[in-house]
């Protein structure tokens, strides 16, 4: 028994001689520490001045001890910024904005939406690339991304993480300036083509969508119009567009080959999208979408070798500043009608097509159909308009929006295919003239529209 | 049942009383504790009688051709001198020899204990297909085995390239293999090492009484009260292998007067960080069995332990890696206030607990009834950085966070990765990312406690994949002598799995609750992200706090009955044996989400499936003379798959694995020994063929073909199935006992073990609706991974009168190879996205890309020595065991990363100065200790 005494000892001795730390490890206490800045403060704006843009040369900040105080208005969180931090230079009312390359992925997690940093500016490098100014590292030719080994040398952050108050802007108002701030555009939607039943956008969820979608975003007070682009790396790419209009909240920035300017969201968040749509007033007749016994009037281009053809057969074809109109054109022997503001230097270019008269008297349930296909597309400029009393003037003319349907084309190619409108004009009567109408501004609201197989029907 | 018939036919041949028959009997007991000593081998030298004694440690000869006259009894028993006794055998008459005392060998028992703590370096098998066999091993008196176990076993190699789910290990007759793997789970019963000295060992598939057994050998530990000597046992050991320390303790009570016996073993085995940076170990044993026998005919045993096992793992690493940070870096761990925090840690905390029933029928029949209950948990954790939180546009979620790997490895933060690109290399980010991976290299946890903080929920979480067991076991086995020839034993079992499989968070790591959604989820035209994210759509966007599922929630219901029957035939020149068994098995999932991914067969039951499987063995030994022996084996059975490979991706759905099979397993062998008092040898050559195996592996794959440009990438599930595998070989071990004093050994192995087909390759994932067909996988040829295929030894003892001893051995080993990615050997290695194959596409550059890696050779050296003594009654005494002495590198194991799924992509990799997706590998211990001082009293 005595043994066993002993042996108890030894139980004892095993089962508390804990010394492995393997659970309950405490919270580490977050550290406070004081910023250590030694050297001249300044701002976004005097940096980007550093920038030539005519020699486009890269800027190297060295023996410099400045330092540029910013805040962050990015956040990678939603994926739809990759390796990169947007900086403004206030919190209100901001002045300029500026991209820091930074090679690290979630940064959200430590330079967050609102805080408050210095970027110590001593090593790295500034150029204009995509349209943007951006700080990195020089390598060669390039500026690239801060190594994520030199992210802490290059970036402290203060303690401070500040509300951000959007800068107030209409979309016609973009400008150069305005590039890299947090903006808040009001009274927005999404153009209607984008929300049809039979396909309804995605950010960028869509086959179609390579690195970004661009979405087109219309004002409802001047429908002046711009894109939203989002990262088909995003978090929220295949949520569906939001079908109502109101405001959205995001950076303001240049498409990637700095053709025109898109809202880049932080995150789905951003959208406060509660008003009803403000689509103009659409031609609303009954609900007829079977096409007539008759054909009243047919239009497929086969004969319109020419502009003077065109007119021949009753078109009116009009730019109204004078510039480039309709074009015949041909593809694999077929013939249609095309419009593009490419190649030309009109902003804006508002040209019109009118169709010859078309008498409805006596006519139950007429229809219009065509085929539209949209070629290199960066923006829907295209509408459809129909008037019982044209004055000879397409800008005295008292016309109605027609519902057609726009396509939404390749941004970098041509189109697929036409696709057919059908729309019920049995409500018409007399004499009508239909119109479309581009409204494009080159070079960025350039696509292409091949228009062909136009027919009026009825009974 | 032809079979059986067969069987009965055989031993009726064989039977028969025998006239006039000569005996000598006689009971083996330890000399200090009179404790009765099983299983020692009694042969009357230069004749061919020889036997076994029991459980009692009786023994007897019984036969009228008994050699007459002054011969030799030899008595060898592992841990015991060997005994010679003078006997003289005389016609007619009954010779009883009583008493005969064998005097233990205390430096056996300590290299015992060297070896075993050897086994308990496990590694991760689950990850690296690697598993330890020596641990099977320790308990044989095989020259050529106790290399293996005590030498060969720290690299891996396994004795005919087996894995160790072929070993079956088994507690008082209960078979301890998991269910799921198949694979004996040795943590569940370490550091008991001084109460499972008791173990009957049949190596390959020769006989064993209470098991069929399997290909790599079977052991029964018997761990019951009254078999443990009357005394007790303690040490304390220090080494820098897997553990620092260890401290063990052990009493036994014998058996009491009142029929009573007890027995209480503990132990604690500790490192802070253990021969690999990070590491921790913290493991703890207790044991308690206690039998009351009731009367000759009856007893009952009650056994029960619990090992408490915690075990930070070690990361594989690249070469790359290896080159900047040396053999011992981890990437797994991080310091956290000025403390090592391992960010891999398996815990296995599984206490068992079993009833067994001795009942001594009659003189010739004894039955054994054995119940057994284990339960609890085994979990692995790991980081998860998927933490989101819920962004709302017009009633539509999507998920916005996610953190990045914190993998102080990943791929993107290695210099490699700036020099990707040949024709534009970033030198200086590389050159800075080397300095930082250098001097830094370790996970940051103070970084994802501040990302949580920053982002103000969590991103980061601890996580652990979970599998919470619920198993009992209930057999029967029979052991009747039907004459003095023949031997019946027969076995009937059951049992039964309950496993409950989840994810949980260990860790918020300073954030509440975890939003449980699939970050990687991505929606389409028919379901949206967020239906897709939701891990259970019966309970959408979760938040989940420490220790609820999360991620994945499912039961695994097992069943399997088996009957084994087996006869053994023992005459004078030959003995030999048939055995044959019969089983019954189902599996059955049963899924507690319902998965985003696959709402429609993710939830509720599964199939059940059903394996009926048979198998038959048989064998023989011929004494040619007292000094040489002829032995074989042949056996044929089908074997269940393992649960694991029976579901192609249980954590989300019900899916069952395309045209699953059991195994087909045929296998021979023959031995040749040779034994003289002096000389013990023995020579075997085996072949063995496995079929229609099938197994399941789970990466990250890059270079997909078939699916279309946009998803080349996704994380899958491999199944590769019909596998065809050949194990031949030979071993041979010899010993020579030059003087009393001094022994020499050698011993060496030369397998070939391969692929012997081409097996069906198909891959699963929730990146793509449908199973993914790649046909064939040309691995035909391939070696087969897991430790050298060729090794060999010689060494010498010394062990002196005195009580001390040393011994060393040279040990040489060759052919490892690198267990090569399956998906790369099949037609998607050389078509492209479109299914077309690749332009451009040389043969033999590709014949290269594809050679099966080959690790160099290498030699390691090892010591053992040690003393005891006896101070008043008590012996003490000490051990050390030195291992690779010479601080040899050399890599265990290691595997090709899937990521290069193809041709191009393999190539551009492969040109590069670093690859970036390089092979990993694992590299064993440099020159390492283990020094223990023991009181056994």
């Amino acid at each position: 028994m005595k043994n066993f005494k002993w042996i108890l000892v030894i139980f004892f001795m095993v089962s508390y001689s804990s010394c492995v730390k393997t659970e309950d490890f405490q919270l580490p206490e977050s550290e406070t520490k004081d910023l250590d800045i030694e050297g001249d403060i300044t701002g976004i704006s005097a940096v980007k001045s550093n920038f030539n843009p005519e020699t486009k040369e890269i800027y190297v900040f060295s023996e410099t001890d400045t330092w540029m105080e910013a805040y962050v208005v990015s956040s990678d969180e939603g994926g739809n910024f990759y390796k990169e931090l947007v900086l403004q230079d206030k919190p209100e009312n901001p002045i300029a904005g500026i991209l820091l390359l930074v090679d690290d992925n979630s940064l959200f997690e430590t330079y967050n939406f609102g805080r408050k940093i210095y970027v110590k500016l001593d090593g790295l490098a500034l150029w204009s690339n995509n349209g943007i100014h951006q700080l990195g590292i020089q390598n060669r030719g390039d500026v690239v991304a801060i190594p994520p080994s030199r992210i802490d040398d290059h970036i402290i952050r203060t303690m401070d993480t500040v509300e951000i108050v959007p800068l107030q802007l209409e979309i016609s108002e973009f400008k150069e300036e305005h590039e890299n701030l947090f903006i808040q555009v009001k009274n927005v939607q999404f153009n209607r083509n984008l929300l049809r039943e039979q396909h309804h956008y995605t950010f960028a969820g869509e086959v179609t969508d390579e690195y970004d979608g661009e979405r087109q975003l219309e004002s409802c007070s001047t429908g002046a119009s711009t894109m939203l682009s989002t990262s088909t790396f995003s978090g929220f790419k295949s949520l569906y567009l939001p079908e109502n209009s109101g405001n959205v909240k995001g950076i303001l920035t240049r498409n990637f080959y700095d053709d025109y300017f898109v809202i880049a969201v932080n995150s789905p968040d951003d959208f406060s999208f509660d008003g009803e749509r403000c689509d103009p007033e659409f031609l609303n007749c009954t609900n007829n979408t079977s096409e007539g016994i008759n054909v009243l009037f047919e239009e497929d281009f086969t004969n319109i070798t020419s502009l003077s053809a065109l007119e021949d057969s009753g078109w009116i074809n009009v730019n109204v500043n004078g510039g480039k109109v309709f074009q015949p054109g041909t593809f694999d022997g077929n013939r249609y009608i095309r419009v593009s503001a490419f190649n030309t230097e009109e902003a804006p270019m508002e040209a019109w097509l009118v169709s010859p008269p078309i008498n409805l008297d006596d006519v139950l349930g007429a229809q219009l159909s065509f085929d539209i296909m949209s070629s290199y597309d960066n923006a829907t400029i295209l509408s459809v308009l129909v008037t019982e009393e044209f004055t000879g003037n397409v800008l005295t003319t008292n016309w109605q929006p027609m519902d057609a349907i726009i396509p939404i084309g390749p941004t970098n190619q041509y189109g697929r295919g036409f696709v057919k409108s059908k729309i019920d004009i049995s409500c018409l009567k007399g004499d009508i003239h239909f119109a479309f109408r581009y409204l494009g501004a080159a070079p960025d609201k350039s696509t292409t529209y091949d228009i062909d197989n136009i027919r009026v029907s009825g009974n | 049942m032809k079979f059986l018939i067969f069987l009965l036919f055989f031993g009726m041949g064989f039977s028969g009383s025998l006239a006039q028959e000569i005996s000598l009997e006689g009971k083996l007991v330890d000399a200090q504790t009179y404790k009765e000593l099983s299983g020692a081998k009694i042969q009357i030298e230069k004749s061919f009688f020889e036997t076994i004694s029991d459980e009692n440690g009786a023994f007897l000869f019984s036969s009228k051709d008994l050699p007459l006259g002054e011969q030799i009894l030899s008595i060898s028993l592992p841990d015991y001198k060997l005994l010679r006794i003078p006997v003289i055998i005389e016609k007619g008459i009954n010779k009883d020899l009583g008493l005969i005392l064998m005097q233990p060998v205390l430096a056996d028992y300590a290299s015992q204990i060297s070896t075993i703590s050897l086994s308990d370096a496990e590694l991760d098998e689950d990850e690296a297909h690697i598993d330890n066999l020596a641990g099977l091993l320790q308990a044989s008196r095989d020259v050529f085995l106790n290399a293996a176990a005590f030498d060969f076993s720290q690299t891996f190699f396994r004795p005919r390239g087996l894995d160790s789910e072929h070993g079956k290990v088994l507690i008082n007759g209960i078979e301890m293999n998991k269910i799921y793997t198949g694979r004996p789970q040795w943590s569940a019963w370490g550091g008991l090492n001084d109460v499972q000295r008791n173990q009957v060992f049949s190596m390959g598939l020769s006989p064993s009484e209470v098991s069929f057994g399997g290909l790599a050998g079977t052991m029964n530990i018997i761990m019951r009260a009254s078999k443990y000597a009357k005394g007790g046992k303690a040490s304390i050991a220090a080494a820098n292998r897997s553990y620092n320390g260890r401290l063990m303790a052990s009493y036994g009570s014998g058996e009491l007067n009142n029929g009573w016996a007890y027995a209480i073993s503990a132990s604690r085995r500790f490192a802070n960080e253990a021969y690999v940076d990070g590491t921790l170990y913290d493991a703890n044993a207790f044991f308690l069995s206690v039998e009351k026998t009731f009367n000759k005919k009856h007893s009952l045993n009650f056994t029960g332990f619990y090992t408490p096992n915690i075990r930070g793992k070690s990361s594989p690493n690249t070469e790359e890696v290896f080159e900047l940070k040396g053999r011992k870096y981890n990437a797994y761990w991080g310091y956290q206030d000025g403390e090592i925090r391992n960010s891999r840690v398996r815990e296995i905390k599984e206490p068992v607990l079993m009833l067994n029933h001795f009942w001594n029928f009659s003189e010739k029949v004894s039955i054994n009834n054995n119940f057994a209950f284990q339960f609890g948990k085994m979990g692995n954790s790991r980081i998860d950085f998927g933490g989101t939180r819920r962004a709302e546009v017009n009633d539509q979620s999507g998920y916005v966070g996610g953190g990045t790997n914190p993998d102080p490895t990943y791929y993107q933060k290695l210099p490699s990765y700036y020099l990707r690109f040949a024709d534009n290399p970033n030198y200086e980010a590389a050159y800075l990312a080397q300095q930082d991976f250098k001097e830094d290299g370790q996970l940051d946890w103070q970084q994802l406690y501040n990302a949580n903080n920053a982002a103000g929920y969590t991103v980061y979480a601890l996580a652990e994949d979970r599998s919470d067991d619920l198993k009992f076991d209930l057999n029967s086995i029979i052991s009747a002598k039907i004459n003095d020839n023949i031997d019946l034993n027969g076995k009937l079992a059951f049992s039964y799995l309950n496993s409950h499989n989840f994810a949980s968070i260990k860790d918020m790591l300073g954030g509440d609750t975890f939003l449980d959604v699939d970050f990687f989820a991505e929606g389409d035209q028919e379901t949206s992200v967020e239906e897709r994210a939701q891990s259970d759509l019966q309970n959408p966007n979760r938040s989940v706090s420490e220790n609820e599922p999360y991620k994945y929630n499912f039961r695994f219901y097992a069943s399997s009955a088996n009957a084994f029957g087996q006869l053994n035939f023992d005459y004078d020149r030959l003995d030999f044996y048939s055995a044959f068994i019969a089983s019954q098995t189902s599996y059955q999932r049963d899924g507690l989400f319902q998965n985003g991914n696959y709402p429609d067969n993710s939830l509720g039951k599964s199939e059940q499936l059903n394996f009926t499987d048979f198998g038959g063995k048989i064998g023989a030994n011929y004494k040619l003379t007292s000094k040489h022996l002829l032995g074989f084996n042949a056996a044929w059975f089908t074997k269940p798959p393992n649960l694991r490979n029976s579901f192609s991706n249980s954590r989300q759905n019900n899916e069952v694995v395309q045209g699953l099979k059991s195994e087909q397993i045929q296998n021979i062998d023959f031995s040749y020994r040779y034994r003289s008092p002096n000389i013990k040898g023995r020579f075997s050559a085996y072949y063995t063929q496995i079929k229609e195996a099938t197994e399941i592996s789970f990466y990250y794959a890059d270079g997909l073909s078939g699916l279309g440009r946009n998803s080349t990438t996704a994380f899958v599930q491999e199944v590769l199935s019909g596998i065809d595998k050949q194990h031949l070989g030979l071993e041979i071990g010899i010993e020579a006992q030059l003087t009393s004093a001094i022994k020499v050994k050698a011993a060496g192995a030369m397998g070939q073990f391969i692929y012997n087909n081409n097996p069906e390759l198909y891959l699963t994932s929730d990146d793509f609706n449908e199973v993914v067909d790649y046909g064939t996988s040309y691995l035909k040829n391939y070696r087969i991974a897991g430790g050298p295929q060729r090794a060999a030894q010689i060494g010498f003892e010394y062990r002196d009168a005195d009580y001390w001893f040393f011994g060393t051995t040279a040990n040489f080993f060759s052919h490892a190879f690198l267990d090569i990615s399956p998906l790369t050997r099949t037609a998607n290695f050389l078509n492209d996205s479109d299914g077309l194959p690749i332009l451009n596409y040389d043969e033999n550059v590709a014949e290269q890309l594809l050679k099966q890696e080959q690790f160099n050779d290498y030699i390691l050296v090892n010591a053992i020595g040690g003393k005891s003594w006896l101070v008043k009654g008590k012996f003490v005494g000490f051990f050390i065991s030195l291992n690779n002495i010479f601080d040899k590198l050399y890599k265990t194991g290691g595997f090709e990363q899937s990521r290069n799924a193809n041709y191009r992509t393999l190539k551009q990799d492969q040109e590069r100065e670093t690859p970036i997706f390089a092979p990993k590998y694992w590299y064993g211990t440099g020159a390492s200790y283990f020094a223990m001082v023991y009181l056994r009293f």
